[in-house]
């Protein structure tokens, strides 16, 4: 049975976002058009909960800020702007691939530039039995993280798919982690154009019982300090080397 | 505005009524599948203000929510 969903649209598309939580926002099976900044801001401390639905628009898809904190359950966001979540000063975003009330799971991000660009908080992403997080089609990066942590953790027969992303001409990577640590469990990069995983400024990263496989440029990289750890608790890591780039990379004191 | 308040989808007003969200206001924003809230800016004021936007599979009804 087809999930329901009725349409928030903006006032006025210039705004700062149609809907701006600084309370608690709860949506069930709502599509958001956004303005040209964002479709939901989530800031000052605002909790939101986004259950089964899309976003769409000119801007971010959720713009969160100022220790805003974010939820999202089987939503598609697939906007122009920079992201499809935007984060920002102490922010946490968790993006959960599960099956929903109405049975269905649909959870994807795409942006204009980036699916998550998470600056300065954490992001977590998880799913379980029959969920999914698909990351696709974004021109720069899957996930950019700039002093933020990053926990991906895709158990049982659950995907977190990070996988056609990149631009030809464009330096770009599935995964962009700049310093603090990332973990990724169980996690699929494949098939992007240049880099699986860059990671730099001494950021730590451990992959666990991933896919990286198909990607034009070089499957890892580990540059300026930063320390990549593959281990295999969550079971065998398949890694092919890129079609235009090696398998590793390390370089200015890397490790992997 | 505080405790509890339900509004249809299609209740005018909506912007400046969740806008002036007040301590413990509770405010659900009941619509019906394939209905459209167009030129609602929905802000949320204090921190502990909640709002909740419910679609259900028919035109919502008073009776939809047992808090009303």
């Amino acid at each position: 049975m087809a999930t329901p969903s009725a349409t928030i649209e903006p006032a006025d598309s210039s705004g700062y976002a149609t809907i701006v939580a600084r309370g608690k926002l709860v949506t069930d099976a709502f599509n958001v058009v956004g303005t040209n900044f964002a479709a939901i801001a989530v800031d000052q401390g605002g909790v939101a909960l986004l259950n089964a639905g899309t976003i769409t628009g000119a801007g971010n898809g959720v713009w969160v800020a100022n220790n805003g904190t974010l939820e999202i359950t089987d939503v598609s966001i697939t906007v122009t702007g920079q992201a499809a979540v935007n984060t920002s000063n102490g922010a946490t975003v968790d993006i959960l691939g599960m099956p929903n009330v109405f049975g269905a799971d649909k959870t994807s991000l795409t942006g204009g530039s980036y699916g998550v660009l998470c600056h300065q908080g954490n992001l977590n992403l998880f799913t379980n039995a029959g969920g999914s997080i698909h990351i696709p089609d974004n021109p720069i990066a899957g996930i950019s993280a700039l002093g933020c942590n990053v926990e991906a953790n895709g158990l049982a027969t659950g995907v977190i798919s990070i996988s056609n992303n990149g631009v030809s001409g464009q330096f770009s990577a599935a995964l962009e982690l700049h310093g603090d640590y990332a973990i990724l469990n169980t996690v699929k990069i494949a098939n992007n154009l240049d880099f699986g995983i860059s990671a730099t400024a001494a950021a730590a990263v451990e992959i666990n019982g991933s896919t990286i496989t198909g990607n034009s440029g070089t499957a890892i990289s580990a540059s300026q300090n930063a320390v990549v750890d593959i281990e295999s608790f969550h079971g065998i890591n398949t890694m092919t080397a890129g079609s235009s780039g090696s398998l590793f990379g390390c370089y200015q004191g890397g490790k992997i | 505005m505080s405790g509890k308040r339900i509004l249809m989808c299609t209740m005018g007003g909506l912007v400046s009524l969740v806008w002036a969200g007040q301590a413990d206001a509770q405010i659900t924003v009941n619509c019906g599948a394939g209905q459209t809230i167009s030129g609602a800016l929905a802000a949320l004021g204090p921190s502990n203000t909640t709002v909740v936007f419910k679609c259900f599979r028919h035109l919502p009804r008073e009776s939809d929510d047992p808090a009303q």
